[in-house]
């Protein structure tokens, strides 16, 4: 067996305004569906998902975050130790493409160095009541150093596409650990105290 | 232990033991004992002095070394080989050299490989979906050289006439190639290089060699046409010796083996004991080297190994030395006849491997040749010495076939008449069926089994439901506690376990005013369970929310969290916390209440030219009510308050509505006193003048001082208390109060500790709470200690 037989894991965050469509794309990716009637996200959601490239395959352990500004402060929780992030946008936002370039920021900021951004326009569907010009999001992304991919979680157009995309360029180093991004159980100290276990990637 | 030819992540190491039984356990610990000898103990292996060595990078990629590179390596080795156990290896004569694999310590294993191991064996089981099988030739060949060296052409041996085409694959034996004291106990192999050179030249270029190996006398050599080697992986070698005391390699095997395409193919070259009558000793020896040759299984990640018979196809060669149980004259006579059908009737293989007593499942071509064994060097008559050995198939072929794999086509079985040993040279050429992949179909079902795990491993990550993400506690009232259930119910397939964590960087789970219930659980599937979240604001949080300022100025204040509920290998569930706290004097400082004019709930701001009041104004009516309507209440005190008018009391307090609005019992009243002081954040008496209070409580002038340096305000409501309570006591003969009474009720809420302080201790040792009384009672009965 000379192909594929390197597995390298990797952990990838998405983020973005609320209501995006974070849960529709991974949702696609994932499964393979959609639904028009999608429930918010409360909470941080885990699914996994292999991509396999001529020579490697890559497999992802995804956080899909809550999109809701009020949880924006347990955001870091998700993309610390994230080597690759998603930035959602709907092409029909401007704010929300915006608060994207928020969330680029702060990724770059605080993010693992390195980390491997894609900025990802979605509901490319409804390309109608486009508000963000694809050259406006392109040029941002290329500025940044950006992966950037219209997308729609809908018709499935360009989800796969980006994902593979991620996949390729992400470092495959020997060292990439196969790490989990989980936050394991921990004991429970007293009361109302409680130790946080490390992510150990 | 095999011989390793892809090294990727597995270090090689001279395996010092000569017995050649060990196991994988033994080697690796073995390799624990000495672990810091590692990178000292290689010498030089019998592969590297071999000329064309087909070696096999970690890319699975075959690579001819040129003999430059094979001096570099051999040079390398020798410069790391001088060693101890090098010397030994050589005195002790037992060693052959044989080149052992450790692995890497078992902690570097991870998760990750166990998956792929799971893919690969998903693979594997799925093979003929993504393989063609083609037809391919192997060419056996075995020669009992006798010691002599090369002599004569190898043509007729090793070039079939009746072949149309170039065999795929050449797999060249022999036996007694040296016979030497030095091959035996030195592990001289230089005899072999004559030979494999003689073969070389004789298959010309059309062919690169895979890999040979040696084990004294016995040598395999196996050759595959070049255009096949980037289609060769996992060669490996491993040898067996069952000669002289079971472990000489006078006697015993040599294995290689590969993968040719997706097939696997494993050939055995063999030299068994000799003798008409050690057929049960041949038996053994054919067992012993079955059991004994083992290869590392490279798609497992455990360690693991296999042997000979875990391969598509088996090829047995060599010199096996059964004989033909007949007189002399009687197989010379049939020989001359021709009449091999009665001779091999007879013949010891064939009765053993018909008897099911050795070769089991072994299959060998008809044989239609004149016993190989025993001729005189150089001619072509059988034995004339006076030992006379009768003739005998000696050297032979067979092959045994895995249960999945296909069985072979004969092409030939025969002898060629070379006559400069005492053996005639023996070979066979099979075709075989090659399963080759189709890089397209194998993608397209390793991709399937891909999905297929994620989606195994998504399905089985346990779910769950949980009633609600949003819990608005509204209006929260000082000291009455609110309760809102949760409902969490395992939605998944598995079982759930989860546990509230705290946020990034944090050590709490939620505020100090929050309580959940359980903090951690677990769930079989479509099990509920229920989770209570209570607020409580006491004393030791209310300050959080009860101080008023003027950038606020709202009635009640916010009170907001997100918990983090947390599924074990699986999502996080948010839940927001939320309410409004009822501002309220209780639980307030002396400090905010005396500067704040207005009823505490009114939340209008402090007027700028406000000056701060001497008391605060709850205080005050709360006690000019008791002055006036309950002074002469036996029990007052003592007697116990309703909770529920308590509150009603607290309520007009807050909204400075008149107490004639609500009916309640003057013992309410009373205890409201004792639970307003109890409530103040901080107690009259401030949290760092505790101490040197309790060190005051013996000498009334002392506590005199101590209460001249209290705060203002502080200082304040205590006159204002103990001139009250000593008017009290001043009925005593209506209610019936004792002043130690009124001393140790006051003093507990009068004097406390920092709930953070060391001395804060539940419930207060004896002492304490005399000194404590004490300090109270001397304000209460030397009434000049507060004018």
């Amino acid at each position: 067996m000379n192909n594929n037989n390197k597995i390298f894991q990797f952990k990838l965050v998405l983020l973005g305004e609320a209501a995006v469509g974070k849960s529709s794309l991974v949702l696609r990716f994932v499964r393979g569906h959609f639904l028009d009637y999608q429930e918010s996200t409360i909470g941080a959601a885990f699914l996994a998902q292999t991509v396999c490239l001529n020579d490697t395959t890559v497999k992802f352990e995804i956080w899909d975050t809550a999109g809701q500004e009020r949880y924006h402060t347990l955001a870091p929780m998700y993309y610390r130790g994230a080597q690759a992030a998603i930035v959602v946008y709907d092409i029909r936002s401007e704010d929300s493409f915006e608060r994207a370039i928020k969330w680029v920021k702060e990724l770059q900021r605080q993010g693992s160095p390195n980390i491997v951004i894609a900025l990802a326009g979605n509901k490319l569907d409804l390309a109608a009541k486009r508000k963000v010009e694809t050259a406006e999001a392109q040029q941002y992304a290329e500025e940044n150093g950006l992966l950037f991919m219209e997308t729609s979680a809908k018709t499935s157009q360009n989800v796969n596409e980006l994902f593979v995309e991620i996949a390729k360029k992400l470092p495959k180093t020997p060292t990439t650990r196969p790490g989990s991004g989980r936050v394991a159980i921990a004991p429970i100290d007293n009361g109302n105290t409680g130790k946080k276990n490390k992510c150990c990637n | 232990m095999g011989d390793i030819q892809n090294t990727d992540n597995i270090e090689s190491n001279i395996d010092n033991n000569n017995n050649n039984n060990v196991s994988l356990e033994s080697s690796s610990s073995s390799q624990n004992n000495n672990t810091n000898t590692t990178t000292t103990t290689t010498t030089t292996s019998v592969d590297n002095l071999q000329v064309g060595v087909l070696s096999i990078s970690d890319q699975s990629t075959p690579t001819i070394e040129t003999p430059n590179q094979q001096q570099q390596q051999q040079q390398d080795d020798n410069n790391r080989g001088v060693s101890n156990e090098t010397i030994k290896a050589s005195l002790d004569g037992l060693k052959h050299n044989s080149l052992k694999t450790t692995f890497p310590n078992s902690t570097n294993h991870q998760y990750i490989d166990v998956n792929t191991q799971w893919i690969t064996n998903k693979l594997k089981e799925r093979e003929s979906e993504f393989t063609e099988k083609r037809g391919m030739s192997i060419f056996l060949g075995t020669w009992n050289v006798n010691g002599k060296k090369p002599s004569e052409s190898l043509d007729p041996w090793l070039k079939d006439p009746s072949m149309s085409l170039q065999p795929d694959i050449y797999a060249i034996g022999f036996q007694e190639l040296d016979l030497t004291a030095e091959a035996l106990l030195l592990g001289d192999t230089t005899r072999s290089l004559p030979w494999e050179q003689h073969i070389l030249n004789t298959l010309q270029g059309d062919y690169v060699k895979l890999l040979s190996k040696q084990l004294v006398g016995i040598l395999l050599c196996v050759y595959v046409k070049k255009e096949h080697k980037p289609h060769i992986a996992n060669v490996q070698s491993d040898i067996a010796a069952v000669g002289i005391m079971g472990m000489m390699g006078n006697k015993g095997g040599v294995a290689i083996r590969f993968s040719f395409y997706n097939t696997t193919i494993c050939i055995l070259n063999s030299h068994l004991n000799a003798h008409m009558d050690n057929v049960l000793r041949r038996n053994q020896d054919m067992k012993d080297i079955s059991k004994n040759i083992k290869f590392i299984n490279e798609s497992s990640t455990d360690h693991s190994t296999i042997n000979i018979f875990d391969h598509d196809q088996l090829f047995w060669i060599g010199d096996l030395n059964y004989r033909i149980p007949l007189p002399d004259n009687e197989v010379k006579e049939k020989i001359k006849k021709k009449d091999f059908y009665n001779l091999f009737l007879v013949d010891q293989l064939n009765q053993q491997m018909k008897a099911g007593a050795v070769f089991e499942g072994f299959q060998e071509p008809p044989i239609s040749f004149a016993p190989t064994y025993k001729y005189d060097a150089g001619t072509e008559e059988y034995d004339s010495s006076e030992k006379k050995r009768t003739p005998a198939w000696c050297d032979r072929i067979l092959w045994k076939t895995h249960k999945k794999a296909e069985n072979v086509g004969i092409l030939s079985y025969k002898r060629a008449e070379l006559i400069s040993s005492d053996h005639r040279p023996v070979s066979a050429s099979f075709v075989i069926k090659i399963k080759v992949v189709i890089p397209d179909s194998k993608n397209r079902i390793y991709q399937e089994i891909v999905k297929e795990l994620d989606k195994k491993e998504n399905d089985s990550m346990p779910d769950a439901n949980i009633s609600t993400n949003m819990v608005d506690f509204e209006t929260i009232k000082f000291m009455q506690p609110i309760s809102k259930q949760l409902i969490f119910e395992n939605i998944g397939q598995v079982i759930a376990r989860f546990q509230f964590i705290p946020k990034l960087d944090e050590t709490i789970l939620c505020k100090p005013w929050l309580k959940i219930s359980p903090l951690a659980g677990m769930m079989i599937p479509k099990e509920k369970v229920t989770i209570d979240l209570t607020i409580y604001v006491d004393n030791l949080t209310s300050g959080l929310f009860n101080i008023n300022n003027n950038s606020t100025n709202s009635t009640n204040e916010s009170m907001d969290d997100i918990l983090i509920l947390h599924l074990e290998n699986g999502k996080d569930y948010f839940i927001s916390i939320s309410g409004k706290f009822q501002k309220t004097c209780f639980g307030n400082t002396l400090d905010n209440l005396v500067r704040y004019p207005h009823p505490i709930r009114n939340n209008l701001p402090i007027p700028p030219e406000q000056k701060k009041l001497s008391i605060p104004k709850e205080l005050w009516r709360i006690i000019d009510y008791i002055y006036y309507n309950g002074l002469k209440e036996e029990g007052l005190f003592i007697k116990s308050g309703v909770t529920k008018e308590m509150e009603l009391i607290r309520d007009c307090l807050d909204t400075a509505e008149p107490f004639s609005s609500i009916s309640f019992s003057i013992h309410s009243m009373a205890e409201t006193l004792i639970r307003f002081l109890e409530s103040l954040v901080e107690p009259v008496i401030p949290f760092n003048m505790y101490q040197q209070a309790l060190d005051a409580s013996s000498s009334p002038l002392s506590c005199k001082t101590l209460v001249s340096h209290l705060p203002s305000v502080n200082y304040n409501v205590f006159f204002y208390l103990i001139s009250f309570l000593i008017e009290t006591l001043s009925n005593q003969k209506e209610n019936d109060l004792k002043p130690d009474q009124l001393a140790i009720i006051f003093s507990t809420v009068l004097l406390r500790p920092s709930p953070q302080s060391q001395l804060s201790q539940f419930p207060p040792d004896a002492t304490t709470v005399k000194k404590k009384a004490d300090l109270i009672l001397h304000f209460l009965i030397s009434k000049d200690l507060i004018n």
